[in-house]
């Protein structure tokens, strides 16, 4: 074992450690440990500046960049407020009814836009809701989060580790539609039942005031339809983009920031978009960057290679049994840790296993529905579930850790059981080359040919 | 000559920071002041509290940034939610170590804090940190009429 290969090991496991003990911002450790593992491969020439930068996959940071440049403008005009108000009235203040229209307001917003931003919104009008008909926010908070979470990995751009997945493995914007999708779709209904039976109680209640919730205008939480009307557009033509990328050679983080160009020129054409860009999550992006850059040291000090091939002939004794061990691990980690590192993480280790000869497809799909549904087991899980938990915190019935735990992690089993159901019966199908990869391998041929050429 | 900080300060209320939202509240409506300074057991300055931050206490956190949501909020909800600070502790919703001055600081260095929009009022400390006094923007424009000759109000 080379030295290299002990300091890009040592380098990591210590950045790693730090990222998930959050002591230290998980921005700066990673930006630290980025900067540490270059220096150290440029001293013991295992890895360079270059092959740092190669190492950042631009794919997965421009498409969500354009997604948060297109929400921060979306966000001020009171369209996800808007949404939940419509719903909201449609139930006559049912409890269960509001639980299943708002988990489904905020599903269907977050399979094409970002969860969070989406929970962030939806959540206070939520509170106020349930304050006027005087019933429990607990259940709808957690539903709002948990069938957001379930939904999102139904798409390509439904959370970040789908779109470094679908980056790694060329997938498609439809591949999700035609792997993940039916699957998230069974999966979503069982965490309507799971919400259900938990908070059967909470079912029961009678709401007060019901004309106050009728009262509510929609139209009044409207606040800029102009900018709303202009957006729109650029959201219609975003999700037809999405459909057709892979046909016409586009990548989707190309189809984002034609997104995010566009509505920049429709909405503040003359004005310095600083205000705008402020929104982005540069913090986010730029720990995604580093994070690219760390996992890219130990892939050229050859760690990650040496872990491929241990681990390859698991894989390659049973591919679906490899698989199911993917889809529970990486749901426990994703359930206690931060799933993005340890999504970045197992990518180029699918990778390798695919230069050994071994089938990954199936292995990939298993990645992106454990670490989503995983997201669901406890209140740290994700980003939806931190903001949900927080912004409860003021009402009278505070989300509580075992109030989460007893729905969440129900939740999460259920739906890790749907999910290997579907990879131990649809194996073949989930494994087989996807129509996008197909579309992309003889864009990569004619692009070889015309080389020789 | 101009005046110095300590020939134009005001009388400074304070409240130890142990003591909740309604002794606040009640000090601010009796003695008619817009600000009060926070106190700690040593009578030293830790804090501040306005009217501003009041409001604070009332509003619940998750409205904050919302005022879509806010506006769906029934006069029913805004009375609770005024019941519910009631008991609040000040150190929860207090404005935190304030920018402060010493009596023979100049008033430049204060028209600077009071240009700030987070804290319009400025006390004033000793040497052991013990307020002495508060100087607002009341206080500074009296000292621009008395430059100008216009004489005081």
């Amino acid at each position: 074992m080379s030295l290299a290969f002990l300091i890009s090991i040592f380098i990591f496991v210590v950045t790693f450690i730090l990222i998930f003990t959050e002591k230290i911002h998980r921005t700066v450790i990673a930006s630290v440990g980025a900067v540490v593992m270059v220096s150290f491969g440029m001293l013991y020439n295992f890895y360079n500046s270059e092959q740092a930068l190669a190492a950042i996959d631009f794919n997965t940071i421009g498409l969500l960049l354009g997604m948060m440049i297109i929400v921060a403008i979306l966000e001020k005009t009171g369209f996800f407020q808007y949404l939940a108000i419509v719903a909201a009235k449609k139930t006559k203040g049912d409890p269960w009814k509001l639980v299943v229209v708002l988990g489904l307001v905020t599903t269907l917003v977050s399979l094409i836009l970002d969860n969070v931003t989406t929970v962030v919104l939806i959540a206070p009008v939520t509170i106020i809701i349930v304050r006027l008909l005087k019933i429990s926010p607990i259940p709808i908070l957690i539903a709002e989060a948990l069938l957001s979470n379930t939904g999102g990995v139904a798409t390509l751009v439904g959370d970040p580790p789908n779109i470094m997945i679908g980056s790694a493995a060329n997938f498609s914007f439809n591949d999700f539609l035609t792997h993940t999708a039916p699957i998230v779709f069974i999966a979503w209904i069982v965490t309507l039942l799971v919400l259900k039976f938990v908070f059967r109680k909470e079912m029961t209640q009678k709401p007060e005031n019901i004309h106050e919730l009728e009262k509510m205008d929609e139209r009044k939480a409207l606040k800029d339809v102009k900018t709303l009307k202009k957006v729109g557009i650029v959201l219609a033509l975003v999700v037809v983009l999405f459909f057709v990328h892979s046909q016409i050679h586009m990548p989707p983080s190309m189809v984002a920031l034609i997104g995010a160009s566009l509505a920049l020129i429709l909405v503040a054409p003359t004005k310095d978009p600083q205000k705008i860009l402020e929104k982005v999550e540069w913090s986010v992006l730029g720990f995604f960057a580093a994070l690219f850059v760390i996992v890219g040291g130990l892939e050229h000090a050859g760690v990650l290679e040496q872990l491929a091939y241990a681990i390859s002939n698991l894989a390659r004794g049973d591919i679906v049994i490899a698989a199911l061990a993917i889809l529970w691990i990486s749901a426990i980690m994703s359930a206690i840790i931060d799933n993005i590192p340890f999504t970045v993480a197992m990518i180029p280790v699918i990778g390798y296993l695919e230069t050994q000869g071994i089938p990954v497809n199936l292995l990939w799909w298993a990645l992106a529905l454990g670490v989503g549904f995983g997201g669901n087991g406890t209140p740290i899980g994700s980003t939806a579930n931190i903001v949900v938990v927080a912004k409860s915190e003021q009402t009278d019935t505070p989300i509580t850790f075992r109030s989460w735990l007893k729905s969440g992690s129900i939740t999460m089993v259920s739906t890790l059981i749907v999910a290997s159901i579907a990879i131990f019966f649809f194996a073949d199908y989930l494994g087989q080359e996807t129509a996008g990869q197909k579309i992309y391998n003889q864009d990569v041929a004619k692009h070889e040919i015309s080389i020789k050429h | 000559m101009c005046k110095m900080i300590k020939d134009v300060m005001r009388k400074a209320y304070t409240i130890n920071v142990n003591k909740t939202f309604i002794e606040a509240l009640d000090i601010m409506t009796k003695e008619q002041t817009n600000s009060i300074l926070v106190l700690d057991d040593d009578g030293k300055l830790v804090g501040m509290i306005n009217t501003g931050m009041l409001i604070r206490a009332i509003v619940p956190d998750y409205l904050e940034d919302d005022i879509v949501a806010a506006h769906f909020a029934n006069q029913d909800i805004f009375r609770e939610d005024i019941k519910k600070a009631k008991d609040l502790e000040i150190s929860n919703f207090m404005l935190k170590n304030p920018q402060k001055v010493k009596e023979n600081s100049n008033l430049m260095e204060v028209s600077i804090m009071a240009l700030s929009s987070k804290q319009f009022r400025v006390p004033v400390v000793d040497g052991n940190d013990r307020p002495v006094g508060l100087i607002t923007r009341t206080e500074l424009r009296r000292v621009f009429a008395d430059v100008l000759g216009i004489g005081d109000l």
